[in-house]
């Protein structure tokens, strides 16, 4: 039978957004060679990420978490980090609950469409999940529940190639 | 131009080869007919005639593939010959600048290939060699004959026992993203990583069999350093945002990446071995993807200092020494530096398409090589004669050829998943 064993990596600590990590040295990993127990029989290393909540939450505050996670995106125009007005009130929702559980913490994705270079995507894609962590920021959610993250062009929603398609992948998506 | 499509299933006929597949088919979509006229006779055997005709017919596409060669078709060759005696230079004159003859024997569990390549003007001899391999290396022996060939003709190496590493998305499965290793060609295809998560930007340590990328899969991005051969695996950052653009030094010690932890993405260096991370640009914008010179010196990058996204240079030792690269067009970015130090590849954008182009650093003169909507991550081949990119083919994600002079190209549609971010390898020792 085939041996699958998983490396299960744990959610990084989420840090603050002001980045204050101004040291000049870089972390790496001692003897961060992989455990062969890792690689399966083909040879591949396979990585896992396992990251299923486990608030202690009331069942109407689970309720509310639930449908919260089901309303989390916010769209945005072509080349735009700004906020359209009809996301206000998505993001205040968020924003309150964040604040009534300040156990909770939240990864704000940003995401571009297919155009551009991959690299460069990550670098627009920060700037729409940053501009959400501002407005989040401003409504009184602690910057220690919030870790942003880009993922440019890699995860689209919508695989085609149209202007419709292309609207959808330029998001932010609030994901706990 | 004829623009001529041609489609090439090479799995279909060299089905004996089972331990080889290729996912990626080679697709030539202009530029078939202006290369080196050349035949590669199918090479004779006594014992296994198939793999003989097999390992000719790898050698063919190789040529073909280079795009500084027009190989003849099976179908137009005036007669069949295993060595220079029995060739008829006057059938050959009118069609070709030489014919490459073989011969296969089997010595042993050993193949031994005698390949003879003969200029049909003068009658000379110009390669006389054999090979001796094993039975599961026919796809290396067939690449060694077309190098010798390749550089006999063109005086230059040739690059057909590299390899590419790329990104293979399979929307639906377990393990949507996987790092693939495989040869040039597509085939020995080698999953070394599987995730969840998304995998970006696999480059390769120019002296090593290395691979360094970007990982999602703690939900945060890190760069790694794996071994394709030996699966060892090392994580070289985790910072507080943007984790991307690894590329190592010409000699390896170093790697650039491109970190946002002080507040907005700017390129470091850091030492692999002293673990030292060096900031080198500074200020308000996005400074992103970054390629080495090959002095080891210099860094182009893509900065949007100047509003628009556009190509720059910066003295690693001396980070306030930058210069501006590209001016034409209405963005240029993603800029790779080639072997030789004398131009740079990137993607620019032409209206609303982006392309890949080429800039002569001396001159600066650029052209646009490819006519696409789609195209980015160009790679040079090691010895600079064809830029491998990822495009859409037919609504999907595919990689591309083009050569360094953008008279050849030719797609590689992938047979199953998106395909995207190669990365071609160094020279192996």
């Amino acid at each position: 039978m085939k041996k699958l064993l998983m490396l299960f990596v744990s959610v990084m600590a989420l840090s603050t957004l002001t980045a204050c990590d101004s040291t000049n040295s870089a972390r790496i990993e001692e003897g961060g060679d992989i455990d062969s127990s890792l690689i399966d029989d083909s040879g591949v290393i396979t990585v896992d990420s396992n990251y299923t909540d486990n608030y202690n939450l009331s069942a109407a505050d689970r309720q509310k978490f639930e449908a919260l996670k089901q309303d989390n995106m916010i769209y945005f125009a072509y080349d735009s980090d700004r906020i359209a007005p009809q996301y206000e009130g998505l993001i205040q929702a968020h924003a309150t609950f964040l604040r009534n559980h300040p156990e909770i913490t939240v990864i704000i994705e940003g995401h571009t469409d297919e155009r551009g270079t991959p690299e460069y995507n990550v670098a627009l894609g920060e700037r729409r999940a940053k501009s959400v962590a501002l407005y989040m920021q401003n409504l009184g959610v602690a910057a220690a529940q919030m870790s942003i993250v880009s993922y440019g062009e890699e995860k689209p929603l919508d695989l085609g190639m149209t202007e419709e398609a292309f609207a959808k992948n330029r998001r932010a998506v609030l994901s706990y | 131009m004829k623009k001529l499509i041609i489609t090439i299933m090479l799995f279909f006929t060299v089905y004996c080869f089972n331990t080889a597949y290729a996912a990626l088919e080679l697709e030539i979509v202009g530029g078939q007919d202006i290369g080196y006229p050349i035949a590669v006779s199918d090479f004779a055997s006594q014992t296994n005639p198939q793999v003989a005709k097999d390992l000719s017919a790898i050698v063919r596409n190789d040529l073909m593939f280079s795009g500084k060669f027009s190989p003849l078709s099976p179908s137009r060759m005036p007669q069949q010959a295993s060595d220079r005696n029995q060739l008829k230079l006057d059938l050959w004159r009118e069609l070709v600048n030489a014919v490459a003859v073989g011969n296969l024997e089997t010595v042993g569990d050993k193949f031994k290939l005698t390949v003879q390549l003969v200029e049909v003007a003068g009658g000379d001899v110009i390669i006389s060699k054999a090979i001796t391999f094993g039975r599961s290396q026919l796809r290396t022996a067939a690449h060694t004959v077309s190098n010798q060939i390749y550089e006999a003709i063109i005086h230059e190496r040739g690059a057909f026992l590299t390899k590419i590493a790329y990104v293979s998305v399979k929307h639906g499965q377990q393990y949507p993203y996987q790092l693939v290793v495989a040869d040039y060609d597509g085939y020995n295809e080698q999953v070394i990583l599987r995730s969840r998560e998304p995998i970006m930007s696999p480059t390769w340590d120019p002296k090593d069999t290395r691979i360094a990328y970007v990982s999602f899969e703690s939900r945060h991005p890190a760069i790694f350093i794996q071994n394709y051969k030996t699966k060892q695996r090392i994580k070289v950052a985790q910072f507080n945002g943007i984790n991307g653009s690894p590329v190592f030094s010409p000699d390896g010690s170093r790697m650039a990446m491109v970190l946002s932890k002080d507040g907005n993405p700017e390129i470091y260096v850091l030492d692999i071995a002293a673990k030292t991370l060096h900031r080198i640009t500074n200020n308000r914008v996005i400074d992103t993807e970054p390629s080495w010179d090959p002095s080891g010196n210099y860094l182009y990058f893509t900065s949007e200092r100047g509003g628009r996204p556009q190509i720059y240079r910066v003295s690693v030792n001396n980070p306030n020494d930058v210069t501006r690269v590209t001016w034409d067009n209405v963005a240029n970015l993603d800029p790779v530096v080639a072997p030789n130090g004398r131009s740079i590849a990137f993607v620019s954008r032409v209206e609303n398409s982006y392309r890949i182009a080429t800039q002569d650093l001396d001159t600066k003169y650029m052209m646009v090589l490819t006519n696409n909507k789609f195209d980015e991550s160009p790679s040079f081949a090691p010895n600079g004669s064809m830029i491998i990119y990822a495009t859409m083919v037919r609504g999907k994600k595919s990689l591309a050829l083009v050569s360094a002079d953008g008279r050849f190209q030719a797609n590689l549609p992938s047979s199953s998943g998106a395909v995207s971010a190669p990365a071609w390898s160094p020279f192996f020792r």
